[in-house]
Order: structure tokens, then sequence, then C-alpha cells
């Protein structure tokens, strides 16, 4: 955060990406609330976990070597199954609400502030309409609220990068 | 399609951006570049108008593809890279010195094909360059007209 703030004193900063999503909440510690004060805004890098929210993941699931998430803690086996009640909880949300996870996943973290803008990837266009839905998800104060307060009981198991990444990266 | 500003600066994109990443880099072998540049061009159909890139994906090849795709709609986009991590030996290593990003912006606006940097991010801080150092860089970037952001 001390970074944030030397930069933005010496050239007003106008975003901060990093990774933010249902299932990565720390920068609601302190990131954004120091993004708030000094009026820059947030882009959340896997706002879909890497896929993991989208529901179209399981434990019997193999990554290629080139792909990323094959030496990623977070995507073993194990932890893709202990993390399945978070996949759980979204599906149920998204068929009351008639929506799909990945749309669900996406309006929850456009609901957090204004100036967030979350930058989904995909390589398939029936993804990218279905990403773009969830702008017209609305979520409301007590389905926020009630959704939050799931989250706040589960515990996500797996780290999001592999040690010799982790430690190059600031929160 | 919404549109979102970011903080206070006055940048006004599309609420979601789309990351351009996974197109060429960390998701397995880079899709054929014809069908991904026809994705693009559907999101811009849509309403997107804020595309994200890096110098590293690929390296380099992620700045071609979004800048080839790009081309024809220049001025009515938003394009985000980001410098800082330079590939050395096939390994990814920081590096945020002022000259690495002075080369690093010529190669980006180079790839990119536009004469301006909309969004410029550090990607990751480097511990041995002080970031006041890194903010000037930038600053000054911004007063040559090579950087908006």
């Amino acid at each position: 955060m001390e970074t944030i703030r030397r930069a933005h004193a010496v050239q007003h900063l106008t975003a901060i990406q990093s990774e933010y999503s249902m299932m990565w909440r720390s920068p609601e510690e302190q990131l954004l609330p120091t993004l708030e004060e000094l009026g820059i805004g947030f882009v959340p890098f896997s706002p879909l976990g890497k896929g993991f929210l989208t529901g179209k993941i399981d434990k019997n699931t193999t990554f290629d070597s080139s792909d990323f998430r094959s030496i990623v803690p977070r995507f073993k086996p194990e932890n893709i199954e202990a993390n399945q009640v978070l996949v759980d909880l979204i599906k149920r949300i998204a068929a009351g609400k008639k929506a799909t996870s990945a749309q669900i996943a996406l309006a929850w973290v456009l609901s957090q502030k204004s100036w967030i803008v979350p930058i989904p990837g995909t390589r398939k266009l029936e993804r990218l309409v279905e990403n773009l839905g969830a702008v017209e998800v609305e979520l409301t104060p007590e389905e926020l609220h009630d959704l939050n307060y799931a989250l706040s009981k589960i515990e996500i198991s797996g780290e999001r990068y592999p040690a010799e990444y982790a430690n190059r990266v600031g929160k | 399609m919404k549109t979102r500003q970011l903080g206070k600066s006055g940048l006004k994109v599309s609420a979601i951006g789309f990351g351009c990443m996974g197109m060429s880099h960390g998701y397995g072998p880079a899709s054929d570049k014809k069908e991904m540049i026809s994705l693009i061009h559907a999101a811009i159909d849509r309403g997107i108008t804020f595309f994200d890139t890096a110098e590293v994906y690929g390296p380099y090849v992620n700045e071609e593809l979004v800048g080839e795709a790009l081309k024809p709609f220049k001025g009515k986009v938003v394009i985000a890279t980001k410098f800082g991590i330079q590939m050395e030996n096939g390994k990814q290593v920081l590096d945020s010195k002022p000259e690495t990003i002075r080369q690093s912006v010529e190669g980006s606006l180079n790839r990119l094909n536009v004469d301006t940097i909309d969004l410029y991010y550090q990607h990751r801080v480097d511990p041995n360059v002080p970031i006041e150092e890194v903010a000037g860089v930038v600053q000054d970037l911004i007063k040559e007209g090579k950087v908006k952001h």
C-alpha cells in the first residue's frame, strides 16, 4: 500500500490491477480502502478464479503443461474438491437469479464498487457473450449481504501461486 | 454496454474489459491468430472498449495480436499494457530500470500500432528501483505524449 501511495504522490495513478474474485478477497483488507481514498480505479484479473468459479472445472480436470494452472496449488485435485463448496454456492445463487455461475461471479465483483472494471478472458465467443451478460445481473443489497455471509464461512484451499511466484507478488 | 470510470482519472471504459493474455499465454498453446482477432472484433461489436495485454505475454506475441486486431479502432478503444518483466534465458526477470522502461514503451507502441499507450502499468514492483523513480519515468512518458495514464 505504501508503494501505491509513494507512486501516486509523484504521478497520479489511474488504476491498479490485481487479482480479485469470490475466491481471492484479500484486496478488501487494505487495497480497496486505499484506492477509494486516493481515487484510483481497480482492474481485477482472474475475476472468475482462472475458470474455477464458472463451475466448469472439477477434480478430474487435467491441465496441459503449457497451462499455468498445471502448477498452481489451487488447481490440485484435492484443493479443487475442497473448494467445490464455493462452486456449489454460486450455482445455487445462479439458478435463483436465472443467470450462469460466471455471471454471478462477475456481478459480485462489479457490485463491490462503481470504479471496479474486471477483465475476464476467454477464447470462445459464447463465453464472451455470457461474461458480458453479467452487467445486467443486479445483486440486491440483501442478496449481497447473504452471499458475503456465506462466503465468509468458506475457507479456500490451496495457494493462488506456486511459492517461486508468490514471493514476487505484492498484495 | 454500461461504462465505468477508473477512479478520478476521467478514463472511461466498458464496465467489463477483455483480458487478452489467455489467447496466447499461460492457458495452453496459443490459439489461431485469425480466430482470436475475430473474437476481439466480436467483443467490440458488443460494446467492450477496454483491452488488457502486457509486453511479457508471449513475450510480445499477445501485444502483436491485440495491436493487429485493434488497428482499425484507433482512438475508439482503450488499450492497457504493462512493463517491468523481461525474459532472460527463458526466465522472467523483474526489471523497471528507467532505460528498460524506455525501451519497453517503444516496443509496445510499435507492436500495438499506436502513437500513445492509453494505460501503462508496472507489471510487478522491481525491488531494485525506487517506486518514485519508476513513477517519474512514467510521468516523463506522459509529458512526451507516449502514455496517457
